[in-house]
């Protein structure tokens, strides 16, 4: 079984580097959503600090008594600027938080940012469609606009899917993960020492998390599916995917969370080798940004890698190969 | 032969040098005007404290007393119509809300009688005693009562009376109370309020004011299960086991103003030595919870750095204990100062560098001295001893350990930020700047807008105005200054006049001015670089004096830029501040402003453009709400925002990638 896992593991790798060009396509959708937010707050930075001399320290290093003052008035999309989302560690450790937590910390978000989450998330429906259709059929993914044609095709069945998906979202968030909070309050509220409270919301974050990626995994395939044999109906798709997932749950799991220990990996040197690097001139600068695009593209690559390995697995579960099933 | 003098001189040293020695020991460093003689059991069961007081209280000014007043506090607790509870509730803090029956807290006087001493004959008073409500008339406020006196109490005259009393310990509440078997048992006794020439100062308790008492001798005999462990104000004279399952823990300290104690069965002990540069020793004793003993070096080490940094700048600790109590969680009992004793609070995973617990074990023993030896009145003058304890803490922090990093908790683990360390100057300007304009420092405690208004004004502005002071003086005369003011009002209760009394000593009428303003005047501090104007010179032209033409024109060809810096006061707060002008020829030039006109320019003829330019360059005034507009340059970098928006980029594109995880 592990054999066969790695073989899906590197022909996953394999099938994103031939269609490499499809990583850099959503990267691109990932940069230029960003930079519409960033333009206004680069504004908002270069207004607040004006031509004063704390441009110069905040060059040199992290200018807290100058970040006190922007945070004290910071309005809309502003107060997303904090300690943690300026730093590469923080950055990440607040992301996999509102991961973990979306149902406590989305109200904080100011709707801009909310707005533009749910915009990045369907157009990544849009594009699923075509990266699918593309790593099962092997076709060039440019030639005669297939990517786009395929994502056309698919759009309204993986946004369907996504619908049906934020229903067992909202039952993990609402319903398990305010379970798991209520227990940990109480404890906290309850128990002699702090680390009662601790140690239950360390399980339950972590079965949280385990829940978000399990309940992804079911819904990656679910999609590979209405793909793969081009289903119409989704909560077929859905039930027949799941079906085969379910025999073949040990191998679905270790496939899924195999890829994201890798990218785990991934951000952990990076994030390093991001935190080592002086930012202190102009070219520093620029490096740190390239880094942190590398960082981007690596995370986006490694979606990618996900449901090309997922979908060769798939393939060999129910046996298609090229064409699709449905073709045939 | 030689010997046996040698020894038999040894002998008599010691005895002629051993009641000198007892009696050093005994000596008290004040006068003792309210001395606490007292003998309580606790009953666990039923949380409740019984017993009697002895109160020998001298009145020390020069008027006659008929009545005296005392507080309770804990009937703050007892319902909530309380005035305590009452402006929390206006708050919005839900304290008592989940309160069962058995939860309120009260103290009830069962008796209380004149004892024949002096000129005074036994009388029983229990039916003269009257609740007060001095601050706001609330007829449930139960926190103050007075009793007449057959004839007054004398200048100089003293006072003895028993009282007997039950106490109800509430669950946890503004710092006291019990919680499972942790008792942290505080404000918990009869106590007499202070009286001055004024008449008596004894206000109800509220929700945003601590204490004010006169200094005296406490003798407690605390009698409680064996099990327990005990640790109080002052020194353990013995603790007696006595047969039916409990033990009398007798505690006796001189010259404080308030008795507190804890007592819990799972108390880890840890008792050190400091030796002070005296050669005198102060022993640490650390109650600690059993599930932080990882912190224990860190909280001794604390302590220790508070002892010497404090003894060094504000007087010789004088006391022969100090304890340190780990409060237990959810006893809500963290961060409070008492005579000798303190609890400080921490999370079990904090990491060092993080400034817990040290941040709040420095604080707290530095109310031992601001509060404990300079006996502010805190209902009143809130700032003297918040706001200087918060300066000590920071100024104890920085010198022992360095700045603090930022620390964020994820998932239950504190994660240190090793580039983002927190400099001294970005301490309470946050908080400062949300209020600057909001009420004026010296307000009674309970006065104060709102609860954010109060803390910021008691505790950050005040920390700003003596590390600015601090910055303007210079180290070495404010240390000196400091130390004055400190020791000269040790055991005394000054106000702030007596503070600005010490300051114009050693800073000057100016200097008090500055203060006065900070103290008792509304508005904020703010400073501005508000412009860089280089103008080119034109060659002289027009008609000149014979010997002006030559001048204008040997001016010209050496200074051919006029500059003009325009500094702006934007606040309401009137300092004198530098000006730093920095030319392109790399010369600098540094002016004095005395910032008392709303704006000032200053004009010069220079070989070359100004570039650079800045109003209080070395940041001496802390309280400046708006740092930014301190400074200009006439060559701005862009890299400074781009690198701001570059790394929040980087936080977006992942966050969108990261949600995408929900289905997509």
């Amino acid at each position: 079984m592990k054999i066969k896992i790695i073989r899906e593991y590197i022909e996953g790798i394999l099938t994103t580097g031939k269609f490499f060009q499809l990583v850099v396509i959503i990267f691109v959708v990932n940069l230029a959503l960003a930079l519409i937010l960033a333009v206004p707050l680069a504004n908002s930075f270069r207004n607040h600090l004006g031509s004063s001399l704390t441009s110069e320290k905040i060059v040199e290093n992290f200018d807290y008594v100058w970040w006190q003052e922007y945070r004290d008035e910071a309005q809309g999309l502003a107060k997303t600027v904090q300690v943690t989302t300026l730093t590469p560690r923080g950055a990440l450790l607040d992301n996999l938080e509102s991961l973990v937590f979306f149902n406590q910390q989305a109200s904080s978000l100011p709707p801009v940012i909310l707005l533009a989450m749910i915009i990045y998330g369907l157009v990544q429906t849009f594009l699923t469609g075509g990266l699918l259709a593309t790593y099962h059929q092997e076709r060039p993914p440019l030639k005669k606009g297939f990517f786009f044609q395929q994502s056309g095709v698919f759009f309204a069945r993986l946004l369907g899917l996504m619908a049906i998906s934020w229903v067992f979202f909202l039952v993990i968030y609402q319903g398990i993960g305010r379970l798991f909070h209520w227990f940990e309050r109480y404890l906290g509220r309850t128990a002699l020492s702090e680390r009662p409270a601790f140690y239950v919301g360390l399980v339950t974050s972590a079965l949280l998390l385990f829940l978000i990626f399990f309940l992804q995994m079911l819904f990656d395939y679910a999609r590979i599916h209405t793909v793969v044999f081009q289903e119409k109906n989704i909560l077929k798709a859905t039930w027949r995917a799941w079906k085969v997932v379910g025999a073949k749950l040990g191998q679905a799991l270790g496939l899924y969370y195999l890829i994201l220990a890798s990218l785990v990996i991934f951000t952990l040197i990076m994030t390093l080798f991001r935190e080592a690097l002086p930012e202190k001139t102009a070219l520093m600068i620029i490096v740190a940004w390239l880094l942190q695009q590398i960082l981007i593209l690596g995370t986006i690559w490694f979606r990618c890698w996900l449901y090309a390995s997922q979908i060769k697995l798939y393939q060999r579960w129910t046996e298609t190969s090229l064409p699709s099933a449905a073709e045939k | 032969m030689q010997q046996r003098f040698i020894s038999l001189g040894v002998i008599l040293i010691f005895l002629i040098s051993w009641p000198l020695l007892a009696q050093e020991k005994d000596k008290v460093f004040c006068p003792q005007v309210a001395n606490y003689n007292m003998d309580i059991v606790l009953n666990p069961e039923k949380n409740i404290i019984e017993g009697q007081e002895i109160l020998t209280w001298t009145n020390s000014t020069n008027q006659p007393t008929s009545e005296l007043w005392f507080h309770l506090y804990w009937n703050a607790f007892q319902n909530n119509r309380s005035t305590y509870l009452q402006e929390a509730q206006r708050e919005g803090r839900r304290l008592v809300a989940n309160f069962k029956e058995e939860d309120w807290g009260y103290c009830r006087i069962e008796s209380l009688a004149v004892l024949p001493a002096g000129n005074f004959t036994a009388v029983d008073l229990t039916n003269q005693m009257t609740f007060r409500q001095p601050d706001d008339n609330n007829p449930f406020d139960q926190t103050v009562f007075s009793v007449a006196l057959p004839r007054p109490v004398n200048p100089g005259e003293t006072i003895k009376l028993e009282i007997k009393f039950k106490a109800k310990v509430p669950r946890p509440i503004s710092r006291t109370g019990v919680w499972k078997d942790y008792y942290f048992i505080a404000q918990w006794f009869p106590k007499i309020g202070v009286f001055e020439n004024e008449g008596w100062n004894c206000h109800q308790y509220h929700a945003h004011s601590e204490y004010y008492a006169d200094y005296g001798t406490y003798d407690v005999k605390i009698t409680l299960p064996t099990a327990y462990i005990v640790g109080a104000t002052g020194e353990l004279v013995s603790s007696q086991v006595n047969g039916d399952g409990t033990t009398t823990h007798h505690f006796h300290q001189h010259s404080v103003h308030d008795f507190a104690w804890t007592a819990s069965p799972r108390f880890l002990v840890f008792k050190e030595k400091f030796r002070h540069t005296s050669g005198k020793e102060t022993e640490i004793t650390l109650l600690l919870q059993p599930y932080h003993r990882r912190l224990k070096e860190r909280y001794l080490l604390a302590v220790k750095n508070a002892l010497k940094y404090c003894s060094q700048w504000f007087g010789e600790y004088p006391y022969s204990t100090v304890t340190c109590v780990d409060p237990a969680y959810n006893s809500k009992s963290g961060g409070m100062e008492y005579p000798t004793l303190f609890t400080a609070g921490a999370y079990f995973l904090d990491p060092p560098g993080s400034q817990r617990p040290e941040g709040v074990t420095i604080h707290e023993f530095g109310h031992g001295y601001f509060y404990g030896l300079v006996g502010t009145n805190e209902f009143e003058h809130p700032w003297m001893d918040e706001g200087f304890t918060s300066f000590l803490d920071t100024e104890v922090y920085y010198a022992a350990y360095g700045p603090p990093y930022f620390t964020r908790r994820y998932f239950g683990f504190p994660v240190l930020f090793p580039q983002i360390k927190i400099p001294v100057e970005a301490e309470g300007i946050s908080r400062h700047r949300q209020t600057a304009r909001m009420d004026i420092m010296q307000r009674f405690a309970w006065q104060f807008m709102s609860g954010t208004s109060y803390g910021a004004n008691s505790y950050a502005k005040a920390e700003l105005m003596l590390r600015s002071l601090k910055r303007f003086m210079g180290e070495e005369k404010f240390w000196e200054m400091m130390k004055t003011y400190s020791t000269r009002h040790w055991f005394k209760h000054p106000r702030p006049a007596d503070f600005l009394q010490v300051v114009e000593k050693f800073a000057g009428s100016q200097t008090v001015d500055i203060l006065r303003q900070l103290i008792y005047q509304e508005g904020a501090l703010d400073y501005a670089l508000s412009s860089i104007k280089n103008h080119h010179l034109p060659p002289p032209r027009g008609l000149f004096d014979q010997d002006k033409q030559a001048l204008a024109e040997k001016q010209y060809s050496q200074n051919n830029y006029l500059v003009e810096i325009l500094v702006r006061r934007l606040g309401e707060i009137k300092v004198p501040v530098k000006v730093m002008i920095e030319f392109a020829d790399g010369t600098t030039i540094t002016e004095n402003w005395s910032g008392r006109e709303l704006w000032h320019k200053f004009v010069y003829q220079r070989p070359s453009p100004a570039v650079k330019a800045a109003v209080d360059p070395e940041f001496i005034w802390l309280l400046d709400i708006n740092r930014r507009n301190n400074s200009l340059t006439t060559r701005p970098t862009p890299w400074s925002w781009l690198k701001l928006t570059s790394r929040w980029l980087f936080w977006l594109q992942h966050s969108l990638e990261i949600l995408r995880f929900l289905g997509s």
